[in-house]
């Protein structure tokens, strides 16, 4: 799967509206190079890259850290 | 990975040199039994995994285990004591993407001393050439990178689904084990993607979440209450894990029980019919038996009844009517006796009349003392010797001796048998009276046991009727045995209640489980409470959304699950359609079912929604095939359509022409490139053609091989036989 | 009862060449059980019922046969014919008949006479039944089937009488 998709897959879940992070209308509109506030898209964005570039779950785990902890 | 060409030399059946090019799209391989087909699978097999098929014990061996059996016979006959001889198979693959070529080479030697024993080398020897678009080939040595092009051709995990002979079909996707469909889907589409996210989004929120307890430990009042809390929040976690797992053990039972009641749904109503006829039948054969009994007593009595009852007299009633004349004489003659004796008797009393003695004289002794004594002791008077009372006394005297000397008549006869003759003639006449009715007791006896006997007849008739359609309804139904209709109804009933009781245990866990969850959150609120300190928001908004992160990698892992099965689902079907195109009767449909236990299992339902339980074997396989083919079909970013080959060894030996041509048609749709080995097309050359057209543009290269000896010369020949290719296209 | 019980001390016999064919055949000769018994194919319980049967045979029909120089097969005193004394009155009843005995002149005979005539009625018995086993013994050779019934010999009773 694209980076795109991947990250609209995760953001079309119901959960995501649930919480209040985004509409399901404002996903379909999303890029993924889109400037977003949500620590979550982060989150989103740094594991999708992650698993691109091969990284190992540890190393994913440890950067998903150190960017929350921003 | 394209695969160019394949050459075989010497290698098994093979004799000399033999070289298979091919194409991208379907290429066919048509041989009959015993031409090669299995040996050419080898031959893949062996150039990359170094090992080769063992028909016999139905495994794959190492070379070292097979050594010399993997030269050609004839070779090795040729060879001349010195000499060495070699087999050797080499693979050409090719990488669009990188426009390389790799020559991969296995060769194997045995050599012949001088005294002509064969000497086998331990191992086969392995290269990989490597060609670049400007036809510049360099080998390859480097370890890393050789495993890295092996995986590229075909991966090990993927080897299953794509290089598999007949056999090993139905052990790919096993209908009886649910996790192998989970497996190949795992395997062969991108879902391990999601299984990466999971994993990551898990661990991701533990770490966090360890962290933000740690800091409330640290920054709470009371400790000791922290460490309570903390100790009651794990065994919540334990309880959790532990309700888990039988959360998985009752979804394991549900799944199970679903399964065979499913299987027995169709089986019951024809159980139940059996049952049914059973039980009359059983009823019957007790109304025989009783029957039987009756009628083998009755006959017992009957022959009894000829003395106890004296129906032997019948018809001997002129007996009795005979001796009744005889005895009417014979008690004549005696009352004529009886009478003349007793006048007899009469006339003598007369005579001795006058010795009547009178009644008031006394006993003769007394007389005799009278006369002694000279004293009547009648008139108590003297009586002296010579008087008058005296001579009186002595008359009466005389006259007793007298009357002594009377004579008695003669008896009337020597013997009187009068009593027995008069109680034989008695019980002559009594049974007489018996011997009238005898006829009656007789007809009516006799009738008794024809009428017995007719209805034994008639029960008897009704019981082979009825094990007759006991038989015709066990023969048409799926029932195999009438015994097995037996438990096939207990079983079935038994499923039902497996099934209603692990729902409710499903539920009643479900629920325990929120309960304990709710409670874990109430215990983090009090941790919460605990804290005088404020935690850090970083902290708690990383928790947060790491713990959003972790739903939602699950949830989607799940959405997207679900959407590949309803995928996998429409492609499993377009593809089976294509197979049993020419076979439209029953197929059926396939439909992906998840069982309790989260695994989907792949079933074949008739228009009605209902388990097709009549599919033939063919149909099994068939259906097994398209799931993998929907598989690699389904995700268009899956790799493995594209770049591995299909290659398979007569997958289709079950089946008849038209599914031999269908599977044809589904995998030239499916794979980029397949080699199919087969002996389905041999001899038939209208067959051939049909495969031409269907395949369309879509085909490849088509070869012919044939044995140079009938199978069955081939086991005593050995040493000649050698493999003959024609290329037909 | 002197004379019955003389006569009852006697013993009769049968030629021992009906014995296989019919005797052992169709009497069952040692205990048993009833329906056992049948099952067996045996029809009476003992000899002599059969004895009887054969002798009530000869009887009605008037059909004897002496037994002379044929070997002959003894079983049991009449007295122990136990099963039914009436009918083993009532065949020496039909004896008497049959016989020439004169029942008046027997009451007139010497003990020695008396004897004789009883020895006599009891050879006259023995030919009776000798004469009813031939009947027996003609049938099974004529027509053996008939003998598969299981009540043969109460559809015989019928026969020609």
């Amino acid at each position: 799967m694209s980076k795109e998709d991947l990250l609209k897959e995760f953001l079309m879940d119901d959960i995501v509206e649930e919480k209040g992070y985004m509409t399901k209308e404002d996903v379909s509109k999303l890029k993924f190079i889109d400037h977003s506030n949500s620590k979550l898209i982060s989150v989103l964005k740094i594991a999708i890259l992650g698993k691109n570039d091969g990284d190992s779950v540890d190393t994913m785990v440890r950067k998903l850290n150190q960017t929350l902890n921003k | 990975m394209v695969i160019n060409s394949i050459t075989l030399t010497n290698f098994q059946c093979y004799f000399g040199e033999m070289k298979f090019e091919f194409k991208a799209g379907l290429n066919v391989v048509i041989g009959d039994n015993g031409a090669g087909k299995s040996k050419l699978y080898d031959a893949f097999y062996w150039v990359l995994y170094d090992q080769v098929f063992d028909s016999l014990n139905r495994e794959f061996k190492k070379t070292n285990q097979v050594k010399g059996n993997l030269v050609s016979d004839k070779a090795k006959a040729l060879c001349e004591p010195g000499e060495m001889v070699k087999t050797e198979v080499e693979m050409v693959v090719y990488n669009p993407k990188q426009e390389m070529e790799y020559t991969l080479t296995r060769s194997y030697t045995v050599s012949k001393n001088d005294s002509g024993v064969l000497r086998q080398d331990p191992e086969s020897n392995f290269t990989i050439l490597k060609t670049d678009k400007f036809k510049i080939s360099r080998p390859m040595v480097n370890q890393a990178d050789i495993a890295s092009l092996l995986k590229g051709i075909l991966p090990d995990d993927v080897k299953p689904y794509m290089w598999f002979q007949g056999e090993q079909v139905d052990s790919l996707i096993d209908f009886k084990n649910n996790s192998t469909l989970t497996h190949a889907i795992n395997v062969l589409s991108d879902i391990r993607e999601f299984d990466f996210f999971e994993e990551v989004s898990q661990k991701a929120y533990e770490a966090a979440e360890k962290e933000y307890h740690r800091r409330l430990k640290e920054a709470s009042s009371d400790t000791r209450k922290n460490e309570e809390l903390e100790n009651q929040k794990q065994r919540i976690q334990r309880d959790l894990a532990r309700l888990e797992e039988e959360k998985k053990l009752a979804a394991e039972n549900l799944t199970y029980a679903v399964e065979r009641k499913d299987l027995l749904l169709n089986k019951v109503d024809d159980a139940q019919q059996i049952k049914s006829l059973n039980n009359r039948e059983s009823h019957l054969k007790e109304r025989l038996k009783e029957i039987d009994e009756r009628l083998v007593k009755m006959k017992a009595g009957i022959n009894k009844s000829l003395i106890s009852r004296n129906w032997i007299l019948k018809g001997a009633g002129s007996l009795v009517d005979m001796f009744a004349e005889k005895y009417d004489i014979y008690s004549q003659t005696r009352n004529r006796q009886e009478a003349a004796f007793s006048a007899k008797k009469e006339a003598l009393d007369e005579l001795y009349k006058e010795f009547r003695l009178p009644v008031d004289v006394p006993e003769p002794i007394f007389v005799k003392q009278m006369l002694e004594k000279e004293h009547c002791l009648v008139c108590d008077r003297e009586a002296p010797n010579g008087s008058a009372p005296y001579l009186k006394i002595l008359e009466l005297l005389e006259r007793s001796k007298a009357h002594k000397q009377k004579p008695k008549p003669e008896p009337i006869t020597k013997h009187d048998f009068s009593k027995e003759f008069k109680s034989l003639y008695q019980n002559g006449l009594s049974l007489q009276g018996m011997i009238n009715h005898a006829d009656h007791e007789i007809r009516t006896a006799i009738g008794d046991i024809l009428e017995s006997e007719a209805k034994y007849k008639e029960v008897k008739g009704e019981l082979d009727s009825i094990q007759r359609e006991i038989m015709e309804a066990v023969n048409a139904s799926s029932v195999s045995s009438i015994d097995s209709s037996i438990d096939i109804v207990n079983e079935f009933q038994s499923q039902l209640e497996a099934i209603v009781s692990s729902e409710k245990k499903l539920d009643r866990l479900k629920y325990e489980a929120e309960a304990k969850q709710k409670e874990g959150k109430k215990i983090d609120e009090e941790l919460k409470g605990l804290s005088t300190g404020k935690i850090s928001p970083i902290l708690e908004e990383k928790k947060n959304v790491l713990e959003d992160f972790r739903d939602i990698a699950k949830s989607t892992r799940e959405r997207v699950f679900n959407r590949l099965i309803l995928q996998l689902e429409e492609e499993a079907n377009h593809h089976y359609y294509s197979m049993t195109a020419e076979n439209k009767s029953v197929r059926g449909r396939i439909k992906l079912e998840k069982q309790a236990n989260g695994n989907y299992m792949p079933k074949n339902l008739d228009s009605e929604g209902r388990i097709l339980t009549s599919i033939n074997d063919s149909n099994i396989i068939l259906i097994k095939l398209a799931v993998i083919m929907a598989i690699i079909s389904a995700k268009k970013s899956s790799p493995a359509a594209d770049l591995y080959p299909l290659i398979t060894d007569a997958p289709t030996s079950k089946f008849g022409d038209n599914y031999a041509i269908g599977f044809c048609r589904a995998a030239s749709q499916v794979y980029s490139q397949s080699i199919v080995i087969s002996k389905d097309f041999y001899n038939k050359p209208d067959l051939q053609q049909r495969l031409f057209s269907e395949a369309g543009e879509k085909i490849g290269n088509i070869y012919l091989i044939e044995p140079s000896l009938s199978e069955e010369v081939q086991r005593e020949h050995r040493d000649e036989l050698e493999v003959r290719l024609t290329k037909i296209r | 009862m002197e004379f019955i019980k003389r006569f009852e001390d006697r013993a009769p016999v049968y030629a021992k060449v009906y014995r296989e064919p019919i005797v052992n055949r169709f009497a069952n000769v040692g205990g048993g059980k009833e329906t056992e018994m049948f099952e067996r194919g045996k029809f009476f319980s003992n000899v002599y019922e059969l004895y009887m049967y054969a002798a009530m045979l000869g009887l009605k029909k008037n059909y004897r046969i002496p037994l002379e120089s044929v070997e002959t097969q003894k079983f049991i005193e009449i007295r122990d014919w136990k099963t039914s004394t009436e009918l083993v009155r009532f065949i020496t009843m039909a004896l008497i008949a049959r016989s020439n005995l004169d029942m008046n002149e027997l009451e007139n005979m010497e003990e020695a006479q008396v004897e004789r005539t009883l020895t006599e009625l009891k050879d006259l018995l023995e030919e009776y039944a000798n004469g009813g086993f031939d009947l027996i013994y003609t049938k099974v050779q004529d027509e053996p089937y008939f003998f598969e019934n299981e009540y043969c010999f109460v559809e015989m009773l019928g026969e020609g009488i």
